[in-house]
C-alpha cells in the first residue's frame, strides 16, 4: 500500500528553485527603501534584519534540495546541473545580505547627484531581479508543457531582457566609478574606496542574475 | 459442501482483502491527479471491479484452477479440493503476515506460489505445469516493462500532439477524444472475443465503431470548451475529465485480473464437488466470478476510502496528462494479460508505467529504490506461500481431511 508514497516521494525540484526566486525578489524588494532610509541617516537594523532573515530562508530551501536529490531519484534534470544552479541563485541573495550589512560600515554626506546614480543603479539591479525572478516562474509552465521548443524559446526571448538590463548596470556603475574618481580631491578616500565597493557589489547582483539565466537551458536539457 | 463453503468464504474475505488494498493502490494516480475524488473512486471502483470481474475474471480463474498443477495428475479429487482450500488459506495467511511486517506482498504471486505448493506436496514436482509456471513468471517480468514502454509512448504522444503544438488547447480538444477512443477500443474487442466469443475480425471491426463512435461523441462534447486561463491549465482540465473514464478502465481491468486470486481455488473445490472432469474444459460460472467480484466490492466499500486517503493524498506529483497516460498503460497492459488469462500484478504494472512517465521527464522525482521492493515481491512471496500452502495441506492432509 505505501509503494506508491515511495515510488512518487514528496521531492519537488521545480518548486523549491521558484520559492528561492520569490525570497531573493522579495528581498530585493526591500532595497530602496533599504537605500532610502540610509541616505535619511535613518536606522537600517529593522530592513537588514528582515533581509538576513529572508536569505536564511532561501538557505534552506536550498540545503533541502540538495539533499532530496540523489542517485536513486529518476528526475528530469541532471542532478548536478541542478546542485550548481540553485548554488548559483543562492549567490544572488548572498549578495544582497552582503549589500545591506555593508551600509553598517559607513555613511556620510552625500551629495544629491551620488544619491540620484545610486538609486538609479538601485532601481535597475531590482528589475533585472524582477525579469530573473519571472524566467524562473516559468520553468513550471515549460515542465508542464513537457519542455516544448515554444516554451523553452519563449524562455530564452524573456530571459534576454535580463541582459539588456545588465548592460544598463553596468553603464551606472561606471558613471559612479567615474563620478568616484573626479571626485577624489574632494572626499575622505576612505568613503570613496566604500563608495566602490558599495557600488561594485550591488551591480554584481545583475551580474550573478544574468549568470543563473544563463544556466537555465542547461538546466532544461537532459 | 463443508470445504466448498468454506473456501467461499476465505475466498470472499480473501477478495475484501484485494478490494481493501490493491484497488487503492489501481485508482491511486486518479485520486493524486485530484481527477476523481475518494467518495467517486470508492463507487467506480466497488462497480466496475465488480463488472470486470463477472465479465473478464473468467481467464485467469481458469489458468488459476487448472494451469498451474495439472488436476489430472492428482488421482484424488479430494485432496485437489483440500490442496486448493490450503492455497487459500496460505494466501490469506501471508497476505497477513506479510501486512504485518510491512513486506512488499503482491496477491497474484501469493496464489501463484501456493498453487504451485500444494501441488508439489500432494504429487510432486511433476504436477506442477512448469511451462505455464515459466510463461506467468514471464508475465511478471514483461507486464511492468510493458506498463513502462506503453506509458512512455502515450505521454510523449499528448506531448507530440497536444503539449507540444502551437494551439495546446485547441489540440487536446482535437487530438484528445481519440486517446479515450483506444481505451473503449480495447475494452470492446475484448469483450467481442472474450465474453461474445466472436473472431478477432468481427471483435476489429466492432472496436473500431467504438473507437470511432466514442472518440467522435468526446469531440463533439469538448468542441464547445473555450480557454479560461492559460492554455496548458486548460489541457490538463480536458485530460481530468479523461482520466475519469481510464480510472473506470483501470477499475475494470484489475477486477478481471484479481478476481482469480482469490476465486481460482474456489472454483477448483466447486468442479470437484459438482464432479466435474478437473482438467476439462469447464468455464466457471459466473456466479462463482460474481461473488469474488461482490468481494472486492465490499472491500472497496468498507477500507478503500480510508487506504484511498492515505495513498492518494501523498501522490501530488502527477498532472492529470501524467496521470492518464499511466492509467491508459496500466489497464491496457492488466486487460490484455486478463485476456490472455495470465496473472499479473496490477500494481507493479503501475509502477512500471509511473517510471516510463518518469523516463519520458513527466514526473519531477521517481524513487527507483522501489523497484527493489518487486524483486523481493517475486523472490520472496512464491516461495514463501508455496512452503505455507505445502504446510496447511499437510496438516489438513494428516487431521484426516
Amino acid at each position: 500500500m505505501a509503494i506508491f508514497k515511495k515510488l512518487l516521494p514528496n521531492v519537488k525540484v521545480i518548486e523549491p528553485i521558484i520559492k528561492h526566486a520569490q525570497i531573493i525578489e522579495k528581498a530585493m524588494m526591500k532595497f530602496p527603501e533599504l537605500f532610502r532610509a540610509y541616505f535619511g541617516f535613518k536606522n537600517i537594523d529593522e530592513i537588514v534584519k528582515e533581509i538576513t532573515n529572508l536569505e536564511r530562508e532561501a538557505d534552506k530551501i536550498k540545503e533541502r534540495l540538495k539533499s532530496s536529490l540523489d542517485n536513486y531519484h529518476l528526475t528530469p534534470f541532471e542532478r548536478s546541473t541542478i546542485v550548481l544552479y540553485i548554488h548559483n541563485q543562492d549567490k544572488i541573495i548572498d549578495l544582497i545580505e552582503d549589500t545591506s550589512k555593508l551600509l553598517y560600515l559607513n555613511n556620510f554626506e552625500m551629495p544629491e547627484e551620488l544619491k540620484n546614480m545610486l538609486m538609479e543603479l538601485v532601481e535597475e539591479v531590482k528589475n533585472a531581479v524582477d525579469v530573473f525572478e519571472d524566467g524562473v516562474r516559468r520553468l513550471e509552465r515549460i515542465f508542464i508543457s513537457d519542455f516544448s521548443t515554444r516554451e523553452i524559446e519563449a524562455e530564452k526571448f524573456e530571459m534576454e531582457k535580463v541582459e539588456g538590463l545588465e548592460d544598463k548596470v553596468d553603464e551606472i556603475t561606471l558613471k559612479i566609478g567615474r563620478w568616484i574618481y573626479s571626485n577624489k580631491e574632494n572626499y575622505n578616500p576612505i568613503d570613496l574606496m566604500f563608495l566602490r565597493n558599495l557600488a561594485l557589489t550591488v551591480s554584481e547582483i545583475a551580474d550573478v542574475s544574468q549568470n543563473v539565466v544563463d544556466m537555465i537551458p542547461s538546466i532544461l536539457k537532459k | 459442501m463443508s470445504i466448498l463453503l468454506m473456501g467461499g468464504i476465505v475466498g470472499f474475505i480473501v477478495a475484501v482483502s484485494i478490494g481493501a488494498n490493491d484497488v487503492a493502490n489501481s485508482m491511486a494516480t486518479a485520486v493524486g491527479a485530484r481527477a476523481i475524488n475518494i467518495r467517486q473512486a470508492v463507487v467506480i471502483a466497488a462497480i466496475l471491479e465488480f463488472t470486470g470481474a463477472a465479465i473478464f475474471g473468467s481467464q485467469v480463474t481458469e489458468t488459476i484452477r487448472k494451469g498451474i498443477v495439472d488436476p489430472a495428475k492428482i488421482n484424488d479429487p479430494n485432496a485437489f479440493m483440500l490442496g486448493a482450500f490450503s492455497a487459500l488459506i496460505a494466501t490469506a495467511t501471508w497476505i497477513l503476515i506479510a501486512t504485518y511486517f510491512g513486506l512488499p506482498v503482491s496477491t497474484t504471486h501469493s496464489i501463484v506460489g501456493a498453487m504451485a505448493g500444494f501441488g508439489i506436496a500432494a504429487a510432486g514436482w511433476s504436477v506442477v505445469n512448469w511451462i505455464k509456471i515459466v510463461i506467468i513468471t514471464l508475465s511478471w517480468i514483461l507486464s511492468p516493462i510493458a506498463g513502462l514502454f506503453v506509458s512512455f509512448l502515450m505521454f510523449k504522444s499528448i506531448s507530440a500532439f497536444i503539449l507540444h503544438s502551437d494551439r495546446p488547447f485547441k489540440s487536446a480538444k482535437r487530438y484528445g477524444p481519440w486517446f479515450i477512443g483506444g481505451a473503449f477500443m480495447i475494452i470492446a474487442f475484448s469483450f467481442v472475443i472474450k465474453v461474445l466469443k466472436s473472431s478477432a475480425t468481427v471483435g476489429l471491426i466492432v472496436a473500431t465503431v467504438v473507437f470511432v463512435v466514442s472518440g467522435f461523441f468526446i469531440y463533439i462534447k469538448l468542441k464547445r470548451r473555450r480557454v479560461l486561463s492559460n492554455e496548458y491549465d486548460e489541457v490538463e482540465k480536458i485530460f481530468k475529465k479523461m482520466q475519469v473514464i481510464t480510472s473506470c478502465y483501470v477499475a475494470l481491468a484489475h477486477g478481471a485480473n484479481d478476481v482469480a486470486n482469490a476465486i481460482g481455488p474456489v472454483a477448483a473445490i466447486y468442479a470437484v464437488y459438482k464432479g466435474l472432469e478437473l482438467g476439462g474444459k469447464v468455464t466457471v460460472p459466473r456466479s462463482i466470478l460474481m461473488i469474488g467480484g461482490l468481494g472486492i466490492a465490499v472491500g472497496v466499500a468498507l477500507w478503500g476510502s480510508k487506504v484511498m486517503k492515505t495513498v492518494g493524498e501523498g501522490i501530488t506529483a502527477l498532472t492529470n496528462t501524467r496521470g492518464f497516460s499511466i492509467d491508459f498503460s496500466t489497464a491496457t497492459i492488466v486487460l490484455t494479460a486478463s485476456i490472455l488469462g495470465l496473472p499479473v500484478s496490477t500494481t507493479h504494472t503501475v509502477v512500471g508505467a509511473v517510471v516510463g512517465v518518469g523516463l519520458a521527464r513527466g514526473v519531477e522525482a521517481v524513487n527507483l529504490k522501489i523497484l527493489k521492493n518487486i524483486l523481493i515481491s517475486w523472490f520472496l512471496t512464491v516461495p514463501a506461500a508455496a512452503v505455507l500452502s505445502m504446510l496447511i495441506f499437510k496438516i489438513l492432509i494428516f487431521l484426516g481431511g
